[in-house]
């Protein structure tokens, strides 16, 4: 295997810019610059919403990191965040033929945070928020939705929380399983779970049935920290309320009579105990994400009777990652120039990628596509912008067939010019 | 659906609990309202002497049997002002499921309605300054600011 800091050094970094508008002549550049660029420039200042039409901010967007939680890395701060955003930013154009920036900010508050990007605003179609530390990230998520026209997005929330839910819905065909009673268990309270259990809760699955597991065990109302959560993580405390209606106060009683657990916690093996596995109702669903090493080891799980079992990496059957969901949603959201990322779109994501592993037919080790599998992505895009246009929030309308066909032309576009580049030039 | 009622000894259990979790949310508003370790030991104390005293009352907000909110009240005189006596309310507590839902509302409504028999006019409410929640809660309820507490340590 290459070493990848080998590999950064020999390409000195990860993505460029090349311009697309061909000089074949030297009038050419009075056309592309000064003086007639600015009939473009007076045209956006009459209507800037034409800044989606006669600039690259149509499919351009900022991958925005404060370095605060980065990959399994902690907080590594910004600078050093930059591979990551940058790998990222390859992973939108190669899947979603997305033009991502990557853009560590060295900023310190969550505030500050959110003031910056809201400067940059007008630069981007959508903002992809990542890695930031939780419960960080939910106010600065919340904050920006709430002050910026165009889409945001954090994907170690919404991302991976699609994922899950699009893995969810096949599993539960496949072990004919009712959304509206089951029983969910989320081993782990962060970012990814917390906003699974709310994107869980729209779908269909009841509040009630949930619960939620932190390190301190699971969450209910009477737990002796919730008041410090109510002022510290409301989120967290939206949920200790809002869940467990057994008051399960161990893991075990959590465990027990459980459908499904998605745990997205720290890596194992036998972070999840078979025995507790073993508590679970009849064909249980088992996610264990943690990368590199899941939970539990999907043998184990399915010894201890587990019917499907999912993880984080792709050595495995069902891949539960939030890159068969990101590129696809910004692809839909920036055909549909849609000014925000509801809840209802990233369940047209999930709903999409489950069918499109449905039609293909499901089994036990194909409840989600694989990332390989492009024409998935053609299918949530146009799912998720022709949810866009049903809810209002789309500024260009097309049926869900032209959004398709947009999104298949553009993602096909940049992987042949990537792979053009690469062919007719490499170091 | 939720019932106001004055609470009696065998509601003790659950008061201490309940008064305890809030002077425990106290403490996260000010490194001065730091609690003892024996906080229950003497709630416990200051819960029963209550129950028995005149110029005390406890209530609690009862959901099927199930105690989900509570409150202390002490009747004080104001012996340089009119009227001479006032009520307040020292602790609060409702339990974290059931807020917002009225339940607050309907335990000052009640505490209102038992001084009033007892022609008792005042009632203010102590917490600490940076609890917003609790200013938000009284401002809503049609209270005001009246006095300032200042602290220093020495």
């Amino acid at each position: 295997m290459v070493d990848p800091v080998e590999l950064s050094r020999k390409y000195e970094g990860k993505i460029e810019i090349y311009p697309k508008i061909p000089i074949t002549s030297y009038n050419d550049f009075a056309l592309i610059y000064t003086p007639g660029v600015a009939e473009v420039s007076k045209a956006i200042y009459k209507d800037p919403d034409k800044s989606f039409e006669l600039t690259s901010r149509w499919n351009t967007i900022a991958v925005v990191t404060d370095g605060t939680r980065v990959l399994g890395l902690g907080n590594i701060g910004p600078t050093a965040a930059m591979p990551v955003m940058e790998g990222k930013s390859l992973l939108f154009k190669y899947l979603g033929g997305v033009d991502a920036i990557p853009l560590p900010i060295n900023v310190k508050s969550a505030d500050e945070f959110a003031n910056v990007v809201k400067a940059l605003e007008t630069s981007f179609g959508g903002i992809n928020l990542e890695d930031i530390e939780s419960p960080k990230c939910f106010y600065i998520l919340e904050k920006l939705q709430s002050m910026l026209n165009i889409p945001v997005w954090h994907d170690d929330q919404q991302g991976t929380a699609a994922a899950i839910l699009a893995g969810l819905i096949n599993a539960m065909i496949l072990t004919n399983k009712d959304p509206k009673e089951s029983k969910v268990v989320f081993y782990g309270a962060g970012a990814s779970n917390i906003a699974a259990a709310r994107i869980l809760a729209k779908y269909g699955f009841k509040y009630e049935n949930i619960v939620m597991i932190d390190s301190k065990g699971p969450l209910y109302a009477d737990r002796e920290d919730v008041d410090h959560l109510m002022l510290h993580h409301k989120w967290k405390y939206e949920l200790a309320i809002k869940t467990n209606k057994w008051e399960a106060k161990e893991i075990k009683d959590a465990f027990s009579g459980a459908d499904a657990v998605v745990a997205a916690s720290t890596p194992g093996p036998n972070v999840i105990k078979k025995e507790w596995i073993s508590l679970m109702n009849k064909d249980a669903i088992v996610f264990a994400l943690a990368n590199p090493v899941p939970e539990i080891w999907p043998q184990d799980a399915k010894e201890a009777g587990a019917k499907i079992v999912a993880t984080g990496r792709s050595d495995f059957p069902n891949q539960v990652n939030n890159s068969l969901i990101f590129p696809a949603i910004f692809r839909g959201v920036l055909d549909s120039r849609a000014k925000a990322i509801t809840d209802e779109m990233t369940i047209a994501a999930s709903e999409a990628l489950a069918k499109y592993a449905r039609d293909r037919g499901i089994n036990e080790n194909y409840i989600i596509p694989r990332m390989d599998e492009w024409e998935a992505f053609y299918e949530e895009a146009a799912a998720v912008a022709s949810k866009a246009v049903e809810v209002g929030l789309a500024r260009v309308k097309k049926s869900r067939e032209e959004f398709r066909e947009i999104a298949k032309e553009r993602i096909l576009r940049a992987r042949k010019i990537m792979n053009l580049v690469i062919s007719t030039w490499s170091p | 659906m939720v019932t106001i009622r004055r609470a009696t000894k065998e509601d003790v259990k659950t008061l201490i609990d309940f008064f305890s979790r809030m002077y425990r949310l106290n403490s996260e508003f000010d490194p001065l309202l730091l609690t003892p370790e024996n906080l229950e030991e003497r709630i416990n104390k200051v819960v029963e002497k209550s129950l028995e005293d005149q110029n005390e009352m406890i209530v609690v907000a009862e959901d099927q049997g199930r105690i989900v909110g509570a409150a202390r009240v002490l009747i004080i005189d104001r012996i340089f002002y009119t009227p001479e006596k006032e009520a307040l309310i020292r602790e609060f507590y409702v339990h974290p499921s059931y807020r917002r839902q009225g339940v607050g509302n309907e335990i000052v409504n009640f505490i209102i309605s038992e001084l009033k028999e007892r022609g008792i006019e005042i009632l203010g409410a102590e917490f600490p300054s940076r609890n917003l929640i609790a200013i938000s809660f009284y401002r809503k309820m049609g209270f005001r600011e009246i006095y300032c507490e200042f602290i220093k340590k020495i």
